[in-house]
């Protein structure tokens, strides 16, 4: 049997499953800016209230789900893709500074100081006892040596800077790995209470990938719901609602720099660990990089130094003495110095081969550059130094172009996860016509209804 | 396959290429503004290799470039003055065909005389001229006139001790010289020590080569060439490795200079000596040459003596001496070109040079100008895009 109260009640449910359902499509529509929302959509369902027989049909609706529209697949790629993101931003930026310092193109570089240097020394073999000649030496000398010492120390101020970028990263990621912990306990409290922790799922989703971007993580989502991270080796950062924190340490095995430790283990480094992220990136400048390009420099340093004294020392100066040293003895660029005593009297330039003053010492000082004296005897210095340079402009292309890459890879990425859960506001116009039609159609019902009780009631007049 | 397209898509997607393009505009008009298509080692790190290697080619070329120039001028002011003699030398010979006839009376060789006195002084004055603050003929010895007024007898001089000396006693020479040429020895000191344990090495050519080393240092000690000499312990220091004693050891004659000739890089490897030595112009120190000072002398005292016979045996001396000097006017000459060759050579190289160089880091300016227009234009597409991005949606049409 039919029963008008019972389309009452449809009409009833009908209107408050599509006002919920608007309910839900102005969250979206609010949310239409909000990074990482995932858009919700409500799932109708028809509940059947009557056995079944032709009378009695009488089907209902409800919104039995609201559906989180998300690729948890998409989404780790997202979180990788930021390690990447983050490493290879760095590593640009870093490798960029690099190359500034060594950049010949726009003001005189080391190559040049370098030519100037030779050429002096060609000059002087030409007027051995012109003081003049003797004086542009001597500051061609000076400034190469301070050009050295300044390269130099350029490299060692950006592995400084590299290596508080480390623990600036760390320091931020305890602060992210708090939070983290703040949240699994708030989705596990929400769930267990059957609330919807859809939201503050969104926003851990997107704490993941700003971890991410500082080291690489392995995680996973435990049977609670809380999320536990871990470094690569293994280190626990994040157990449900329990943080790890990483602190940093002087090691006085690598030059008093940072290493990065566990607060629980603080005798154990994790440098190896962390090979991704803005943390990795750090780490691989500062102990790779620029190590290598300090240690090439100063290869070069130490060959002019070494090649010049010698052949100096074996000259003699315009008092027929025999020369001295004509940069301090040195091994590395940072401790490439003129000799004092030569940039207060350049009478002490030891241009002569013999005691009596000629300019054959200069003269054979000048062919160094021709000699093959680097590399094993296989390049010139200057050869060996514009390869050297080469592979810093290399280096530092290679590093734009990843992270150009990497920054396409995780366009494509952040759209195809905007494709799947973000808002289309054209599509919520169009869910926001079809709800009102409902809810417009449901007071049609209504109106409808009560004509029919004002008929049946008439019916006894 | 992207199908549904989100709002955040859309300012996402717009922004990103925005940046694309802004970025390579940027580039664009970075390498308009430098005319350079490297800015830095990263935009071609090959190419940034081969220009540093051409710069550093162009540096070498520049120096020889000098070194070239350098000794030319040298060498021009010393044809010039080699021209001076010879000319010199040519009227002595005539004036000494002249006197030498029996046409010539004492009187006429007495104010011949005086003549020949004063062409000396002024041969003198010629090959002890200097160029830029040097001797022209005094090989490396850069202190004293080469060429004195006197003749002097053969000396050894006083040992000059090195200023960073340990040993403060006396080193003392003495003995005959007996080579045929100016010398500078030197003495190093190998090992210290007392007088009797120290052990030495002599050099025979100024420091640059040296001899074995030997030891005993008791008393005078024979260097070579009749040389000795004689070290003194009245200091308190003793011999000390690394000490150095030079002295110089002159043959008798005008000459003080040594045949040193000084040398430039004209090109790597290419050791180029432009000096012209006074010893082989002015001396009978190679064979074959007279020693014109010599020679001019004995035809002055001849014609003060009034001496036909022996104003008559230097005219063929005297011709040899003008011989002599013009083949060095010669050897001037040949040089010159050697260095004009290398010069021309350097032109055309750095020519090449510049062109490779321009070819490797230059921009096109042309090609530039039409790649910047189309990104212009993919820029303002961007723009006009951006600014339609709001207009198209379905809320316009919902009145």
């Amino acid at each position: 049997m039919s029963d008008i109260s019972r389309v009452f009640n449809t009409a009833k449910e009908t209107l408050l499953s599509n006002l919920t359902a608007i309910n839900i499509t102005s969250s979206n529509i609010a949310n239409v800016n909000t990074a990482g929302y995932s858009r919700l959509r409500p799932v109708f369902g028809s509940i059947r209230q009557a056995a079944a027989g032709v009378d009695s049909i009488q089907v209902g609706v409800r919104i039995t789900n609201v559906e989180r529209i998300y690729d948890r697949y998409l989404e780790e790629q997202l979180v990788r893709q930021q390690e990447e993101v983050g490493y290879n931003d760095i590593r640009e930026g870093l490798l960029g500074r690099v190359e500034e310092i060594f950049n010949e193109s726009s003001a005189q570089g080391l190559n040049d100081l370098m030519n100037q240097f030779w050429g002096a020394w060609s000059d002087l073999s030409a007027n051995p006892s012109d003081k003049g000649v003797r004086d542009v030496l001597a500051s061609a000398a000076g400034s190469l040596a301070s050009a050295f010492r300044q390269y130099s120390s350029a490299l060692k101020s950006l592995q400084t800077d590299a290596n508080e970028g480390v623990a600036d990263q760390v320091s931020q990621l305890n602060s992210y790995l708090t939070d983290m912990a703040v949240l699994n306990q708030q989705i596990v409290q929400s769930e267990t209470g059957g609330m919807s922790a859809d939201n503050l799922k969104d926003q851990r989703a997107e704490l993941l990938k700003t971890i991410g971007a500082l080291a690489d993580i392995q995680y996973f989502e435990g049977a609670d719901g809380g999320v536990n991270i871990f470094l690569a080796n293994g280190t626990a950062l994040v157990q449900g609602a329990t943080t790890f924190p990483l602190m940093v340490k002087d090691d006085p095995a690598n030059g008093n720099l940072y290493s990065v430790v566990a607060a629980s283990e603080p005798d154990f480094s994790l440098n190896g660990a962390i090979n991704g992220g803005k943390i990795g990136g750090f780490l691989q400048i500062r102990d790779v990089k620029i190590p290598e390009y300090v240690q090439k420099l100063d290869a070069v340093a130490a060959t002019v130094i070494s090649a010049v004294n010698g052949a100096h020392q074996s000259g003699y100066d315009v008092n027929g003495d025999p020369g001295v040293p004509f940069f301090l003895p040195a091994t590395t660029a940072e401790g490439m110095t003129l000799n004092p005593a030569i940039e207060a009297d350049s009478g002490k330039i030891a241009a002569s081969a013999t005691v009596n003053g000629d300019g054959d010492q200069a003269r054979k000082i000048s062919t160094l550059k021709d000699e093959l004296l680097m590399s094993g005897g296989r390049v010139t210095i200057s050869n060996y130094y514009s390869s050297f340079l080469a592979s810093v402009g290399q280096d530092a292309a290679e590093a734009a172009r990843a992270a150009e890459r990497q920054q396409a890879i995780s366009a494509q990425l952040v759209s195809q996860r905007e494709s799947v859960s973000g808002v289309s506001l054209d599509e919520e116009m169009l869910s926001l016509i079809k709800y009102q039609a409902g809810y417009n159609a449901a007071g049609k019902l209504c109106g409808v209804v009560n004509e029919m009780l004002d008929t049946l009631m008439a019916l006894g007049d | 396959m992207i199908t549904r397209v989100t709002e955040q898509m859309k300012y996402f997607l717009m922004t990103e290429n925005l940046f694309k393009v802004q970025n390579k505009n940027g580039r664009l008009m970075e390498q308009m503004a430098s005319q350079k298509r490297i800015n830095r080692p990263s935009d071609d790190p090959l190419g940034t290799n081969t220009v540093m290697d051409l710069r550093t080619m162009r540096a070498s070329l520049e120096s020889y470039g000098r070194n070239i120039e350098n000794a030319k001028a040298w060498l021009s002011v010393t044809e010039s003055k080699l021209s001076s003699a010879a000319d010199i030398l040519l009227a002595a010979k005539e004036l000494s065909l002249s006197q030498s006839s029996a046409t010539a009376s004492e009187a006429s060789r007495k104010s011949a005389a005086a003549t020949v006195s004063s062409t000396i002084d002024a041969l003198r004055a010629l090959a002890n001229s200097k160029f830029g603050g040097r001797y022209l003929f005094a090989g490396s010895c850069p202190d004293a006139d080469p060429f004195t007024a006197v003749p002097g007898a053969a000396s050894i001089g006083a040992a000059e001790p090195s200023a960073a000396n340990v040993f403060d006693g006396d080193a003392v020479t003495s003995g005959t010289y007996t080579a045929d040429r100016n010398k500078t020895y030197a003495v190093r000191i190998v090992t210290g020590g007392a007088l009797a344990a120290a052990t030495y090495q002599v050099s025979s050519d100024g420091g640059k080569t040296w001899g074995a080393v030997k030891a005993g240092l008791v008393g005078d000690v024979a260097i070579g060439d009749g040389v000795n000499i004689r070290f003194e312990e009245t200091g308190t220091e003793q011999l000390t490795s690394g000490d150095l004693f030079s002295l110089q050891a002159l043959t008798a004659g005008y000459c003080r200079g040594n045949g040193d000739e000084p040398a430039v890089e004209i090109g790597k490897g290419n050791t180029f000596r432009y000096g012209i030595s006074g010893e082989s112009v002015f001396t009978d120190r190679d064979s074959g040459n007279v020693d014109v000072f010599t020679v001019l002398d004995n035809l002055k005292t001849a014609l003060e003596s009034n001496d036909a016979t022996g104003i008559a045996s230097q005219i063929d001396l005297l011709q040899g001496g003008y011989d002599q000097i013009v083949r060095s006017v010669s050897r001037c000459g040949s040089r010159v070109e050697i260095l004009e060759t290398a010069q021309n050579n350097y032109s055309a190289l750095d020519l090449q040079l510049t062109e490779l160089m321009s070819n490797a880091e230059d921009t096109d300016v042309s090609q530039l100008l039409i790649e910047y227009n189309s990104h212009e234009i993919a820029l303002e597409a961007c723009y006009s895009m951006a600014a339609q991005i709001g207009n198209n949606s379905i809320i316009q049409f919902l009145k």
